[in-house]
């Protein structure tokens, strides 16, 4: 039974993870410039999700983040041809190129990760009150 | 050999009675004293088949089927109340019965 | 004298059940944390199969009470007391998957409400048991 608790604590963590990867995701919403420096946009990141058998054992599925995926979209081009950051010459000659987050979706995706996060704290109340509740047969 | 909380009572009972029978060894038959000893046994009696019936309601329960769980919870708690009653009656008993051993004529 | 004080009763099928609802608690737990991973199938353990497991060990345990020697001999022809109990603790152990149709967090939420109060009632019922015990044991009511 206390095994079922390290199953909810799994996911809190993945889901923390997950809210902490859109809050990234919103906080680079207009970052055009990456991390060496070059002229390339931020491209949006997902957490993928798996479950973990070995965490608790005994068929209880835990779960894991397996990893934080790159979405390689095409990023979003806007015309602005005196921007300093145009592009000089190929297809996207005079385009700006600006990260592709949605802020509709990665709120809603936020959303639905505080939502599984409260779902999980439920169902711990529940094995709490199992424990508790064993424990009054001595008691 | 089966084993109920009741039974000990009925042990006890038992117990009172030949005490009692011994003291009143003119009338067997109609004696205060096997009349009495007549209602603590069906007393006893009564209390376990309370029980059994509680169990077997609980019994049902826990198999599934078609019984209503307060029906099943107050079957319980009337159960439990009998037992109770009949323990107080038993203690009682014993209390009186430690008494009248103890005068000394 | 001490396995019979515990049988004659339904301690050991109150027992079986608290057992089953903290183990299907666990599985129900692992769907809820799971509840967006990709792929992922919902497990449960079946009430049906554990309840009619549980229904045939307690009239195997009822003839055996019966008839000590030979449960057959009172007119009893189903299994035996050890198979109905082997047969109760399988049915803790057989995870079902469900085939990925509509099982959301909503439904696992509700499961494991229900869950929990069939846990609450069996424990209400556990403690009820000891204390008659205990009540007859020490002879007075206040335990």
């Amino acid at each position: 039974m206390i095994s079922a608790l390290d199953v909810s604590t799994s996911a809190l963590v993945a889901q923390r993870v997950r809210l902490n990867t859109i809050s990234g995701n919103i906080a680079n919403m207009s970052t055009m410039v990456d991390e060496n420096g070059e002229n390339k946009p931020y491209q949006p990141r997902f957490v993928v999700f798996q479950t973990d058998e070995h965490k608790a054992g005994g068929g209880m599925a835990a779960v894991k983040v397996a990893s934080i995926e790159t979405d390689e979209g095409e990023p979003l081009h806007r015309y602005q041809p005196d921007h300093p950051l145009a592009a000089k010459d190929g297809k996207w000659k005079g385009y700006v190129a600006y990260p592709k987050i949605n802020m509709n979706e990665q709120f809603v995706d936020a959303l639905e990760a505080s939502r599984a996060y409260e779902a999980n704290i439920g169902v711990m109340e529940v094995t709490k009150s199992i424990v508790r509740q064993n424990l009054s047969i001595l008691a | 050999m089966e084993i109920r909380p009741d039974s000990l009572f009925a042990r006890h009972a038992q117990r009172l009675s030949d005490g009692v029978g011994v003291r009143n060894q003119s009338d067997a038959t109609s004696s205060p004293a096997s009349d009495f000893i007549g209602l603590l046994s069906s007393g006893v009696g009564h209390v376990n088949d309370i029980q059994n019936s509680a169990n077997l309601e609980v019994e049902k329960m826990l198999a599934g089927e078609d019984v209503q769980s307060a029906e099943v919870l107050t079957g319980l708690q009337k159960a439990d109340m009998a037992f109770r009653l009949l323990v107080q009656v038993r203690n009682k008993l014993m209390q009186a019965f430690e008494e009248i051993n103890n005068i000394r004529i | 004298m001490w396995p019979a004080l515990f049988r004659n009763s339904a301690l050991p099928a109150v027992e079986q059940t608290v057992q089953f609802a903290e183990r299907r608690h666990a599985l129900l737990a692992g769907n809820v944390a799971n509840a967006d991973t990709p792929g992922y199938q919902t497990r449960d353990l079946s009430v049906d199969n554990f309840q009619s497991a549980l229904k045939d060990a307690m009239k195997a345990s009822h003839a055996t009470a019966r008839n000590p020697l030979s449960a057959k001999t009172s007119g009893y022809d189903g299994l035996s007391h050890a198979q109905a109990t082997e047969n109760v603790r399988e049915s803790m152990k057989q995870i079902l998957f469900h085939d990925g149709s509509d099982v959301g967090l909503e439904t696992q939420v509700t499961e494991i409400a229900k869950n929990q109060s069939m846990h609450s009632t069996a424990m209400a019922i556990l403690r009820n048991q000891y204390h008659l015990l205990q009540m007859a044991i020490s002879e007075s009511v206040n335990v």
